[in-house]
């Protein structure tokens, strides 16, 4: 019976091993994605560099960065309106970014150039802006967005912070520093939130996304730096699907990886096994009816996707 | 080992096994290993690592052709993927439809890479080709700088890298290329906007008008140059107002090309003319100047031809000279700065100083010589009637458009007064006071002036002073002639140009030259003086040639009335009558000088003598009523214009006498006229007229004889001319110029009673005295039978 024992226990380890070693080399799990249709500009002009995109139940909005508007489709792909053009005055935007939207319409825009937050209403009518400085000085914005509740405005800087502010644009935290430490950043990108409060936001250069609590507090990250499965290598775009499932686009690896909220890798967006090629996806968003949009800067387009 | 250690051991194992993807996402997200490989991805090891299956397949292209180094990080994509607006904001380099430096070309054998220790500086990929990291990397090259780049192999700052390799784009406005370096004021905003850029202290560089990434216009240039060229007007603003005018060949001709086949459609209607690259000549030419050119036209003249395609403008013969000297006008330059010492300056206000070149065509702080950039600015229409210029005129009117002297381009409106034209040639604007000012005649007179009414077919109208007589192209005759010019109307081809005034039709009508006027079109070979007045060739031209010919302007300056005094305005009025201290001559006749003189200048000598009114006769009058301060010396004898007779040109009423040569000596020698107590008797009192002399043989000074030349005594026929047979009258032994006959000097200023020895006698004509030459030592009697009367005895031999 020992000897039974013992050759069961030997016979465990060696399966341990072909397990573990079977993992490593098993092929990146993949989940099909099927595409549905493509936005490339309209209003006599094609998209370029679209660097974003928010959705609400209505309308999908995308920042057409080169562009210097926001072009507004239905959900069904088809052409709304726009608004903006550039320049520096109220309404006007130069080089925007990143966009978010509150459950109330309001459209916010990260109009990097010209130092703020420009808010705009369902109409694409100027609101308001909120200038982005630190320490008084102004710093460029990436990405918005808004807390579920309206009651908090985040805003990720190229100054390595992200600034939260009230609605009426009175800051009341700054989180993060330049760095590669949890907590710090080395370009946070897009940003989004979580629940209980939470937000999470692309760290490009520390190949990373890293969450905080509602209170700004590091809570852990996911993502490292490489190409193996569940690392990255140009994080742009974060987006959480219904389930919670939380999507990060990689601009450099042209693909879409699926991580669970807890930052367990679980696939890749593809079919038949392979990763779906994308042309720079950067910023993503998903709606409550699982249509996953991409913004493939690159390409200048956006993809829209089924998720199943 | 125990059992349960295996089974520990084995738990373990196969719980890392089930959770191991969880180690995927905790590896550490940076360690300084990763920092190459955060560009160099293919560095990674994993792709090294057959066991690992990675999310994108192993690709190190491109690689450098030293083959060191593979995976390099400078593609595209590579670039993007921080400068798409995330990290840094680069998207408008990659906008749809701009243009970018070429990459993975060959390198055109133009283009020199420099090297260094036998390599490219500035590396190629492995095919030879330019490639994004043949400019950009993390890593700079040893190039002498002092500091580093980021993320280019150079520091560009005064686009060093460009010109490292561009090298024959960067050889300055002289060697065809538009000039880098120089200082400006500023960037323009829209340039600014557009991502173009200056080099340190404000220097223009290639950056100024290239982007390497993102240019908007084909030639990597930082705004669209097409049609308008709002580039370059972008800094040459003063240049923006060429469009919409006869120059802008998008309305005049869009399918002319330049030497690079450009056209203003597509590259913009500077290129028309300029290039900022390989230029044919001075000015960045677009065109290379045809061959046997002047360089300071032949950019102009590239079009104004008679076949190119501004034919209709086309310059013509007759037209203003260029690569003359501006000095010779007694125009003084300094630092470009016009300055004359003319009197008439203060008339002008002050000079504008315009530009001026080298002979090579450059405009240059030192350049004296005219071009056509001297008179006309090509970019500009009017500067009299600016707002009128450009944007509200349609395309067909500007190609429909005659220009005048207010427009066409002219750097100085002439106005009235020629201003362009009297800002260099200011001694001429002393016409202004005088008959020949179209605005000093009055009524029909004023209308017939106009050169448009000379002509159907002119189609020029030339206003202003000198636009009268002068327009600066397609003359129709020497001196940029204006108006028509008529074959009937002279000899020669000023008198011609004159005439078309002093004509019996026309304005000058009450100022002809008459019929017996003094010859034109004859050289001065058979005069002894040295001339400094200025003579003509056939073609009208002047001429330092010994066979230069006399015409109207060897004498008369038409622009001036008073030779001594270039401020006058007493030749303004219309009924005044000059006379030889004005008239336009050039040199007026004074107590110490005559025109007449420079030419015969053996005539000089009767200053002075009683021949001289100024010492006889004082208030005597020619036939026009003139005395001898107003007609000068010659002038009471000698009518240049409207003469009496053609031989002599003579100015006073003709004496009586049968004698053909005793006619003009009368005209003073007779009773009652200012020589009447020198009065030779008609009849008896002259060499007998029946007497014919043949007198052919010549003497020199020392009184030898030659043959063939010269008369010894000169004889008359009866056309009163000289001949080699005929009467022995007044100019046989007397030189009616010269007191002296010995010497050549002035008489002595004071009526004398003259002698043998002087008196007017030709002696020099003869061995001893004029009478003994024939009649021995018998001369001196019968001398004085002829001229005295008291002394005329009767005698034998005198009947």
């Amino acid at each position: 019976m020992q000897l039974l024992n013992r050759k069961i226990a030997v016979l465990c380890f060696f399966a341990g091993c072909l397990l573990y070693t079977a993992i490593l080399n098993a092929a990146i799990p993949t989940k099909k994605i099927i595409p549905l249709y493509t936005l490339t500009g309209t209003a006599g002009m094609h998209l370029s560099k679209p660097s974003d995109i928010s959705v609400n139940s209505r309308f999908v909005y995308v920042v057409d960065g080169d562009n210097n508007r926001i072009v507004v489709y239905n959900k069904k792909g088809q052409y709304i309106k726009q608004f903006g053009r550039f320049g520096h005055k109220k309404g006007e935007l130069n080089y925007p970014v990143g966009i978010g939207l509150d459950s109330e319409g309001y459209i916010y825009v990260a109009d990097t150039r010209n130092h703020r937050i420009q808010i705009f209403d369902e109409n694409g009518d100027y609101d308001r802006m909120i200038k982005v400085n630190i320490a008084g000085n102004p710093v460029r914005p990436v990405d918005v967005v808004v807390a579920d509740d309206n009651s908090k405005i985040y805003v990720t800087t190229k100054s390595n912070k992200i600034l939260v502010y009230k609605q009426n644009g009175k800051k009341i935290r700054e989180i993060g520093r330049t760095g590669t430490d949890k907590g710090e950043f080395r370009f946070p990108a897009t940003i989004t939130t979580l629940s209980h409060g939470r937000i999470a936001a692309i760290d490009i250069l520390n190949f990373r996304l890293q969450i905080f609590s509602d209170k700004g507090k590091y809570s852990y990250q996911i993502g490292s730096f490489g190409v193996r499965a569940g690392q990255l290598i140009r994080p742009k775009g974060v987006a959480v699907a219904p389930g919670g499932d939380i999507y990060i686009s990689d601009s450099y690896m042209d693909l879409i990886q699926v991580f669970t909220n807890k930052g367990r890798f679980l696939h890749v967006l593809g079919s038949e096994g392979k990763p779906y090629k994308m042309t720079a996806p950067a910023g993503i968003a998903i709606d409550q009816q699982k249509h996953l949009y991409v913004t493939e800067v690159f390409a200048n387009r956006v993809s829209v996707f089924q998720l199943e | 080992m125990k059992n349960g250690n295996y089974y520990f051991i084995s738990v373990i194992f196969m719980f890392v096994a089930a959770t191991s993807n969880v180690v995927y996402a905790n590896i550490t997200a940076t360690s300084d290993s990763n920092e190459c490989a955060t560009c160099h991805v293919m560095w990674i090891s994993d792709f090294q690592d057959k066991s690992v299956e990675t999310l994108i397949p192993y690709n190190p292209q491109p690689v450098e052709l030293s083959g060191k180094q593979n995976g390099v990080a400078s593609t595209e994509r590579m670039c993007f993927s921080c400068h798409d607006g995330y990290i840094l904001e680069s998207r408008y380099r990659w906008r749809e439809g701009r243009h970018n430096h070429p990459v993975g070309q060959k390198v055109p054998k133009k283009i020199k890479i420099p090297k260094k220790d036998g390599k490219e500086t500035f590396p190629l990929n492995m095919d030879k080709k330019v490639y994004c990291g043949t400019c950009h990397s993390a890593h700079g090259v040893d190039w002498g700088q002092n500091r580093s780049a980021i993320f280019m192999r150079a520091v560009n700052e005064s686009s060093n890298m460009c010109r490292a390799c561009h090298k024959e784009r960067a050889t300055g406005s002289r060697h065809g290329n538009h000039p880098i370096l120089n200082r400006i004021k500023r960037l323009p905003e829209n340039l600014k906007q557009a991502g173009a850029k200056i080099g340190p202290q404000n220097k223009v560089v290639c950056e100024s008008c290239h982007r390497q990434h993102g240019a908007p216009a084909d030639k990597l240039l930082v705004l669209d140059n097409s049609q308008s060229s709002r580039l370059c007007v972008s800094c040459h603003k003063d240049k923006k107002s060429m469009s919409n005018t006869k120059h802008d060949m998008n309305i005049m001709s869009p399918d002319l090309k330049n030497s690079k086949k450009q056209t203003a459609v597509k590259n913009g209607l500077c290129s028309a003319c300029h290039v900022s690259h390989d230029a044919k000549g001075p000015k960045l030419a677009s065109i290379a100047a045809k061959q046997g050119a002047d360089p300071l036209e032949a950019n102009c003249v590239n079009c104004h031809n008679d076949s190119g395609v501004a034919k209709k403008a086309a310059i013509g013969r007759h037209s203003h000279p260029i690569n003359v000297n501006v000095n010779k006008l007694g125009i003084k330059v300094t630092d470009k700065q016009w300055q004359s010492d003319s009197v008439l300056v203060e008339q002008i206000g002050q000079m504008v100083s315009l530009p001026l070149y080298d002979k090579k065509g450059h405009s240059v702080k030192g350049g004296t010589q005219v071009a056509c950039g001297t008179c006309h600015d090509p970019h500009n229409w009017s500067v009299k009637e600016k707002h009128q210029n450009t944007e509200s005129v349609s395309a067909e009117r500007i190609r429909a458009l005659r220009g005048n002297g207010n427009n066409s381009f002219l750097r100085i409106a002439q106005g009235m007064n020629s201003a362009l034209c009297t800002n260099c040639h200011i001694d001429k604007l002393a016409i202004k006071a005088t008959k020949h000012n179209p605005r000093n005649v009055t009524g029909e007179m004023a209308e017939m002036m106009h050169p448009k009414r000379q002509s159907e077919s002119s189609e020029d109208l030339n206003d202003g002073l000198c636009g009268t007589c002068h327009k600066a192209h397609n003359g129709k005759s020497v001196n940029m002639w204006a108006r028509e010019v008529n074959l009937e109307k002279g000899n020669v081809v000023i008198e011609r140009l004159c005439n078309d005034c002093h004509n019996k039709e026309s304005v000058a009508k009450g100022k002809l030259t008459g019929t017996h006027s003094h010859p034109l079109g004859i050289t001065l070979q058979k005069m002894k003086g040295h001339n400094k007045l200025p003579l003509f060739n056939k073609e009208g031209e002047r001429t330092k040639d010994k066979n230069g010919r006399i015409d109207c302007a060897t004498c008369h300056n038409v622009h001036q009335w008073d030779p001594l005094d270039i401020e006058t305005t007493a030749g303004a009025v219309n009924e005044v009558d000059g006379d030889a201290t004005n008239s336009f001559l050039r040199i007026p006749s004074t107590a110490t000088k005559e025109m007449c003189i420079e030419c015969h200048t053996d005539e000089q000598y009767v200053a002075g003598t009683e021949h001289d009114l100024n010492i006889s006769a004082p208030d005597a009058k020619n036939k026009f009523g003139q005395t001898v301060k107003q007609s000068g010396v010659c002038g009471q004898c000698h009518a240049v214009h409207n003469a009496s007779t053609k031989t002599k040109l003579w100015a006073r009423k003709l004496g009586k006498a049968n004698d053909p040569i005793d006619l003009y000596c009368r005209s003073c020698h007779q009773k009652g006229e200012i020589a009447g107590s020198k009065v030779i008797p008609a009849e008896r009192g002259t060499h007998p007229k029946d007497v014919l002399v043949w007198s052919s043989d010549i003497r020199d000074k020392a009184g030898r004889h030659h043959q063939g030349k010269k008369f010894n005594i000169p004889v008359f026929n009866r056309l009163a001319k000289h001949d080699n047979v005929g009467q022995i009258t007044c100019a046989s032994c007397h030189n009616p110029h010269k007191w002296n006959g010995r010497k050549k000097q002035k008489g002595p200023a004071k009526k004398t009673e003259g002698n043998a020895n002087n008196s007017f006698l030709n002696v020099t004509n003869t061995e001893n005295f004029v009478c003994s030459d024939c009649h021995g030592l018998d001369g001196l009697f019968r001398y004085k039978y002829f001229h005295s009367p008291s002394s005329r005895k009767k005698h034998r031999l005198y009947e």
